[in-house]
C-alpha cells in the first residue's frame, strides 16, 4: 500500500513538473527563432510540417493558422533596435522601404495578442498605405497620444492601457524569392524609441 | 540513495509529460477554437464568413485586420469535403487547409487560379490511401481541421464586392 501510494507521488510530481515547464516554455518563448534582424525574428518552419514539436507550440499559441513561407513570410518583433521590450508607456517610430513581397502589412498586438482598441480603428500599416502616400518608403509612431510624427495614417495604440507591453507582426504575402533564399539579407524596419512617460 | 532514485525517476517521467504536453498544445489549441466556433453554431462542412477583425474580436490570437477572413471547420469522417469559388476578385486571396496539429497542408492562391473558379476535394490521407490514392486534390493528415479563405482588404472602398464574393465561396461534403 505504501510502495503505490510512494509510485503515485512519484508520478503525480511527475505530471505537475512536465505539465508546468511545457507551459512555461510556451508561454515564455515568443518563437522558435532562426532569422533574427534587428528586433524581428521568425522562424522558416512556420506552418510548415517540418516544424518541430516546440516551434509548433509557440506558433498555435501566438498565431495560429499561419501560412507556409512560400505564401506569407511573418516576422515578430517584441523588443525596439535597442533590445528594449515594447511598452505603451513609449513612443517609437517604425521607419522602413518598401519590402520584396507583393503585399505586406505591420500590426500591432497587445500582450494578449489580440488587436488593440484604436481610435481611428486603424491596426496596421501597409503596402497599400505608403503607396497612397506616393512614396517608397514609410515612417509611422506608435504611441497611446498624440499625432504622427511621419507620412500616412499612425499606428496608434491609444486602446492599449498604460505600462503594457505590445508586439508587431510584419507580414510579406507572397514573398520575393530573395526573401525565402536569403532572408538575412533584408532590410526590415527601423524600431526606435522616442521616448518614454 | 532511495530518495535520488525517486528524483530520477520523477525527471524521466516529467520529460515524458513535459514532451507530450508541448505534443498535444496544438492540437489542444485548435480543438478548443473549433468548439468556440461549433458552440456559437457554426456547422461543420459549411464556410462561415465572420465580420472583419476588430479589437472586439477574441477568436483567434494575432489576426490580420486588413484581411476578410472565411472558415470552415471541417471533417472527413464521412467522406472528402469540396471547397469551390465562384467568380472571385483581382485581390490577393488563399485558400489554405490546416490539419489538427496546425500543420499548413495546403495553399491555393489567387495566381494558381488564375482568374478561373476553383473546385478543389479534400479528403482524409488514411482514406485516400484505402481507396487507391486518387480522387482528391489535397489529403489531410488529420480527421478534422480547419479550412481558410483569406482575401486581401486593400481598399475599404471595396468592402462590399470582397465580402459578396466571398459569401459565394462553398465548404461542403462531396457525396
Amino acid at each position: 500500500m505504501r510502495a503505490l501510494g510512494t509510485f503515485l507521488l512519484v508520478v503525480f510530481a511527475a505530471l505537475v513538473l512536465g505539465v508546468v515547464s511545457a507551459v512555461y516554455v510556451v508561454v515564455n518563448v515568443e518563437i522558435a527563432p532562426d532569422i533574427r534582424l534587428g528586433a524581428w525574428q521568425s522562424s522558416q518552419h512556420i506552418g510548415s510540417s517540418e516544424a518541430g514539436l516546440y516551434g509548433r507550440a509557440v506558433v498555435a499559441r501566438t498565431g495560429m493558422l499561419a501560412l507556409k513561407r512560400e505564401e506569407a513570410v511573418y516576422f515578430t518583433a517584441s523588443t525596439d533596435d535597442a533590445g528594449w521590450a515594447l511598452t505603451s508607456s513609449c513612443r517609437y517610430s517604425v521607419v522602413g522601404a518598401d519590402m520584396p513581397a507583393r503585399w505586406w502589412s505591420v500590426t500591432v498586438y497587445g500582450p494578449d495578442y489580440y488587436l488593440i482598441p484604436s481610435e481611428a480603428n486603424k491596426y496596421s500599416y501597409t503596402k497599400t498605405d505608403m503607396q497612397a502616400a506616393g512614396q517608397q518608403d514609410f515612417l509611422f509612431e506608435l504611441a497611446r497620444t498624440g499625432g504622427a510624427v511621419g507620412q500616412g495614417s499612425p499606428v496608434m495604440i491609444s486602446g492599449n492601457r498604460a505600462d503594457a507591453a505590445f508586439s508587431m507582426v510584419l507580414r510579406l504575402y507572397h514573398p520575393d524569392a530573395l526573401v525565402l533564399e536569403r532572408p538575412d539579407a533584408l532590410a526590415l524596419p527601423q524600431i526606435t524609441n522616442l521616448g518614454c512617460g | 540513495m532511495r530518495a535520488l532514485r525517486y528524483i530520477a525517476a520523477i525527471l524521466v517521467l516529467a520529460s515524458g509529460f513535459h514532451l507530450a504536453s508541448i505534443w498535444l498544445m496544438p492540437r489542444v489549441m485548435l480543438a478548443g477554437f473549433t468548439t468556440t466556433l461549433q458552440i456559437d453554431g457554426t456547422p461543420l462542412n459549411t464556410m462561415i464568413h465572420p465580420d472583419r477583425r476588430s479589437a472586439d474580436d477574441r477568436t483567434i490570437v494575432r489576426p490580420s485586420p486588413d484581411m476578410f477572413y472565411s472558415i470552415c471547420l471541417f471533417d472527413l469522417s464521412a467522406g472528402p469535403v469540396r471547397i469551390a469559388t465562384a467568380s472571385m476578385p483581382g485581390t490577393y486571396w488563399s485558400l489554405s487547409g490546416f490539419a489538427a496539429n496546425t500543420d499548413n497542408f495546403f495553399v491555393v492562391n489567387d495566381r494558381q487560379a488564375g482568374g478561373r473558379p476553383i473546385d478543389i476535394l479534400i479528403n482524409h490521407r488514411g482514406q485516400g490511401r484505402a481507396q487507391g490514392g486518387s480522387g482528391a486534390d489535397y489529403y489531410s493528415p488529420s480527421m478534422r481541421g480547419v479550412i481558410l479563405l483569406r482575401m486581401l482588404i486593400e481598399d475599404d472602398l471595396d468592402m462590399s464586392m470582397l465580402d459578396g464574393a466571398r459569401h459565394n465561396v462553398v465548404c461542403r461534403p462531396a457525396k
